[in-house]
């Protein structure tokens, strides 16, 4: 089903870069420091230490072997080339929403960056978070994967915005609480958490913000809250990398979705 | 008697000279807490007015906006002098004094990108002005993210 839904129309690099920032790939898989997209950054959080990937060319290190269905069937079903699980660390949770066409495009986007040379250790998780066919089981429970359904009741605009917060903007993955195993709780989706890395700082809501949409286009693009205090902590690259580069209307999209949804906070 | 009366009286004296010393050191670091707390709120309360006028479009009110940018640069040259050694705060991260060279590189990204809009819209060149905000924007939004912890 990948293949035939990959092959619609010739892969565009262009478009591709696009799709990257749409989708922040660069806030995890570039480490501190480090070379463009090479990996190894290390995500501290309760069940251990993940290492993040080096999704560069480099045929060895790299995804440069993979062709563009490995990329779909990774992202859209959080499986390997070779068959295995991935831990929902790497956020195909929200993934799988994306268009193929879109993971498609981001794989010609990728296979023109420079290839890197750089063997990233497994994961250190404890047990029994070490036992990745564990990953298959919590698919079970908290994966439903599939493309994501436009809303006929809502307008283009909408619709896009829903797509761009609930696919490849993984929006989710920060802003939504989790349960215990790390599951998203969907019926708060967005109404802020704790963070699932690092410090585990608090996650602010999206919902019942009392913005305008130019507030949430000004903050996407200048990294700047309506009352003059600037994103810090993850959400600084955020702008900076991904929702700076989006066109206007895209952001204006997201912002029109964020301000439809109902007011919900976690606290 | 008298001696010991001086002696007395020499070491409360030498007491109270400390403990205002003390305090008086105490009451500066406060003080140097304070002052970049009010500095910061003054950065932001220029870029919130800077905001509010890119946001409504048109023609951009560019003296309001030099005005304001004039001020996120002066502002800017004092940042490093007011996080002198030891002047921890709830939200300061050990990193400021830890890599002071990063830190100082930070203000200077600042006083840079707002001496840059200060100067287009001086020379009416602001565009739509969203660039050049979104250019100091990110430096406060990077130096936050390496250096301030995130409100809890």
């Amino acid at each position: 089903m990948f293949a035939s839904t990959a092959a619609v129309a010739a892969p565009d690099p262009a478009r591709g870069e696009y799709v990257f920032h749409m989708s922040g790939c660069a806030s995890c898989h570039t480490a501190e420091g480090g070379a463009f997209l090479a990996g190894g950054r290390r995500l501290t959080t309760p069940f251990g230490d993940f290492l993040v990937p080096n999704i560069t060319p480099d045929p060895d290190t790299g995804i440069g072997g993979w062709s563009a269905a490995d990329l779909v069937r990774a992202m859209a079903e959080g499986v390997s080339p070779s068959g295995g699980h991935y831990y929902p660390s790497f956020p195909y949770t929200s993934y799988t929403r994306m268009r193929h066409e879109d993971i498609a495009d981001l794989k010609a986007y990728l296979d023109t960056v420079p290839a890197v040379r750089n063997d990233v250790g497994p994961h250190e998780l404890g047990f029994p978070f070490s036992v990745r066919l564990g990953n298959f089981f919590w698919k079970l429970l908290f994966f439903s994967p599939g493309p994501f359904v436009a809303d006929p009741a809502r307008d283009a605009e909408w619709n896009r915005g829903a797509y761009l917060v609930n696919g490849p903007g993984h929006c989710g993955e920060c802003h939504t609480p989790r349960n215990i195993l790390g599951g998203l709780d969907h019926d708060r989706a967005l109404a802020g958490a704790t963070l699932p890395e690092g410090d585990g700082g608090k996650v602010p809501s999206l919902r019942g913000l009392d913005w305008s949409v130019e507030d949430f286009v000004w903050a996407f693009e200048t990294g700047l809250l309506p009352d003059g205090d600037a994103l810090g902590s993850s959400m600084a690259d955020v702008i900076t990398e991904n929702t700076s580069k989006l066109t206007d209307a895209d952001r204006r999209a997201i912002a029109v979705y964020l301000k439809s949804l109902s007011a919900l906070s976690t606290d | 008697m008298r001696s010991i009366v001086n002696r007395r009286a020499g070491f409360v004296a030498a007491c109270t000279a400390l403990a205002l010393a003390v305090g008086a050191a105490g009451a500066l670091a406060q003080d140097v807490v304070q002052q970049r707390k009010d500095l910061m709120k003054s950065n932001g309360a220029a870029m919130r007015a800077i905001g509010d006028v890119v946001k409504a479009g048109g023609t951009l009110d560019a003296a309001a906006i030099a005005d304001k940018a004039a001020v996120v640069r002066h502002n800017a040259t004092k940042i490093v002098a007011l996080f002198p050694a030891g002047s921890t705060s709830e939200r300061a991260l050990p990193a400021i004094w830890e890599k002071p060279d990063e830190f100082k590189d930070w203000a200077m990204k600042l006083e840079t990108a707002a001496a840059a809009l200060e100067q287009a819209a001086k020379d009416n060149k602001l565009g739509d002005g969203k660039a050049l905000v979104g250019a100091v924007g990110a430096t406060c939004g990077g130096c936050h993210k390496a250096f301030q912890k995130p409100a809890s």
